[in-house]
């Protein structure tokens, strides 16, 4: 019986339709990369070796002024800042507030809690898109749109957050609590002395997830946001594009800028990356 | 010392839950629970951006978006679009974490990262070289086609093809997502399982339909339901790439709400169409839902069938 199994297992490694698998999926790789590589290699092109047919698979004259000429053109630096700034200071605060609230959920009984719990997780069925027009509306109404209030305040909190802290700190014996309360120690100090630092890595993940969510976030910035000052890389390489789309150069010099710095992260902590983005199960 | 211990940590308690609860219900006001309850009031109203005031109007806004033929245009390719984008999607994901799950460590990392690598890329950026991509005279696709002795095509510019383009960019940057949370989901599954079938002596397709398809069947749940939810709130690359353009044939649900809410101001209009569009979503991951639900048996029938 044994060897058979073993037999039946060197089979299954030298099957062909396993190679023939291996051989798809490889071939499906270069497909995936494809309109990543063009988009680099476009960016280092000339205007006229881009308007070339058939067109060359690497530039044969390299042009580096093409970045630095989408600086000229547009204030990049600026998108760049508002971007990583906006969600840099996004993300800090959500992990913070996720994890308070979380664990106050999982820790705390008080009056309500299970219907305000469940008010909160009823929300996240209803997708957040088709209720920004009349945020937009209320918050024109008082003045705040274009201004980085509207970047920052409505990500400060995030309900798939608190929902991933709460299992966490649920799952969190009550014991390393108990031991702090006999310390004496304060609610708030217990809070960050002993339950924050337990949860760095379901904050790790929480992390990423938060930071790609609101960095490649658009149709938010874009409908609250007018002032080009406040405009973040994805806004402002989209109104790039819809007033030089024929600066295919410049264009793709930008995007490459916009992207690069993100998939070299994502190449040194792939792993990091993958539970991070998963475990939001949402692409922004 | 210890009742006065107890009673200096439940005054603390107190605090503590107003400094955590009070200000995130301030928030969870005015970002849901405020614009959920507008949303609605708005639909049946004629609120607009440039008006002050605000009249009831009763159902004439719902009556406007399905007597609107760009709104019914809107919604039959929103649904063409997730028609085309949910089974590609659900099929390409599945077949894709079954490979993923068949190949050893080395390759498998090399393969997620390709196929994760546009989840963690802008849905602009992405748009945008597929753009280039799919440009009528200069792009790598009609060089490609023109290369092996076939007709350059349209793409964009054509409207019997440019929602098929769009979908494909859409497929493209989400499968490789939901094929990793999927293969999570299969290397859960119990190895014993899979050895007790190898001495059975059912084959490698025997054994991904009838054991780890059914085993994972609430991952392929979560996933249909996000793709569906991914296909109906179908935005940027059509905002990007077409507009709704060429004439009405790339105009999606949620490009027309924004159209005429922000570009019109037409919030009342625009409020009745998102409710429209929220309903639609929660029928379907109701629908969904309630599938998998009733089969939720079937697993562990299986399960016992192959260990007996």
């Amino acid at each position: 019986m044994k060897a058979e199994v073993q037999v039946n297992k060197k089979r299954k490694k030298h099957s062909p339709g396993f190679y023939i698998g291996v051989a798809v999926m490889l071939i499906g790789s270069l497909i995936m990369i494809l309109p990543l590589y063009w988009m680099v290699m476009s960016s280092l092109k000339s205007q006229t070796e881009l308007l070339q047919m058939p067109p060359t698979m690497y530039p044969h004259e390299l042009i580096l002024t093409n970045f630095s000429r989408v600086f000229e053109q547009i204030p990049f630096l600026r998108y760049y800042a508002n971007s990583l700034g906006t969600s840099l200071l996004n993300t800090v605060v959500g992990v913070f507030t996720s994890a308070i609230i979380g664990f106050t959920f999982a820790k705390y009984r008080f009056k309500g809690r299970n219907v305000l719990f469940f008010v909160i997780l009823a929300f996240m069925m209803i997708p957040y898109d088709t209720l920004m027009i009349p945020l937009y509306k209320m918050l024109a109404g008082v003045h705040l749109t274009n201004s980085y209030f509207v970047l920052t305040v409505p990500f400060f909190g995030n309900i798939f957050g608190i929902f991933l802290m709460r299992q966490f700190y649920l799952d969190l014996p009550d014991t390393y609590l108990e031991a702090a309360e006999v310390d004496g120690c304060g609610h708030m100090k217990r809070f960050l002395s002993i339950a924050f630092p337990m949860a760095k890595p379901m904050m790790s993940a929480l992390f990423i997830y938060l930071f790609m969510s609101t960095y490649n976030s658009y149709l938010w910035p874009l409908i609250s946001v007018s002032k080009r000052e406040l405009f973040t890389l994805t806004v402002g390489i989209g109104a790039f594009f819809s007033d030089r789309g024929t600066q295919v150069d410049l264009i793709m010099a930008a995007s490459t800028m916009m992207i690069v710095p993100i998939v070299i992260i994502f190449a040194a902590c792939q792993k990091n990356f993958v539970e991070g983005l998963t475990v939001g199960g949402i692409k922004g | 010392m210890k009742p006065k211990q107890k009673k200096k940590l439940g005054r603390g308690r107190r605090r503590f839950l107003a400094i955590v609860l009070v200000p995130t219900c301030i928030w969870f006001m005015i970002f849901f629970v405020i614009p959920a309850i507008a949303v609605v009031y708005y639909s049946f109203t004629d609120a607009h951006m440039a008006y002050a005031d605000t009249n009831f109007v009763g159902l004439r806004q719902y009556i406007k978006a399905f007597t609107d033929s760009t709104f019914i245009i809107a919604l039959q390719n929103t649904t063409v679009a997730a028609l085309i984008i949910v089974p590609s999607t659900i099929v390409l994901s599945i077949l894709l974490a079954a490979g993923l799950n068949a190949v050893g460590n080395r390759l498998r990392q090399y393969l997620t990262f390709v196929y994760f690598l546009p989840s963690v890329i802008s849905a602009v950026s992405i748009s945008l070289v597929w753009d280039w991509l799919y440009n009528k005279s200069y792009g790598l696709f009609n060089a490609i086609l023109l290369a092996l002795g076939l007709k350059a095509q349209p793409f964009l510019t054509s409207a019997n093809q440019a929602l098929a383009c769009l979908c494909i960019v859409q497929i493209w940057s989400i499968f490789g997502y939901y094929a990793v949370i999927l293969l999570a989901a299969m290397r859960g599954v119990d190895k014993e399982i899979y050895e007790a079938t190898e001495i059975d002596g059912a084959g490698a397709c025997a054994r991904f339909f009838r054991i780890t398809l059914p085993l994972i069947k609430n991952s392929i749940l979560f996933v249909c339901i996000m793709t569906t939810t991914v296909a109906f709130m179908f935005f940027t690359p059509a905002k990007i790439l077409t507009d709704g353009t060429p004439g009405t044939s790339t105009e999606v649900m949620l490009l027309h709400i924004m159209k005429k809410g922000i570009q019109n101001s037409d919030i009342g209009y625009a409020s009745a169409m998102s409710i429209v569009l929220m309903i639609i979503i929660l029928i379907f991951s109701g629908i969904q839902w309630l599938l998998t639900r009733e089969k939720k048996e079937k697993p562990k029938y299986y399960k016992e069938e192959v260990k007996a």
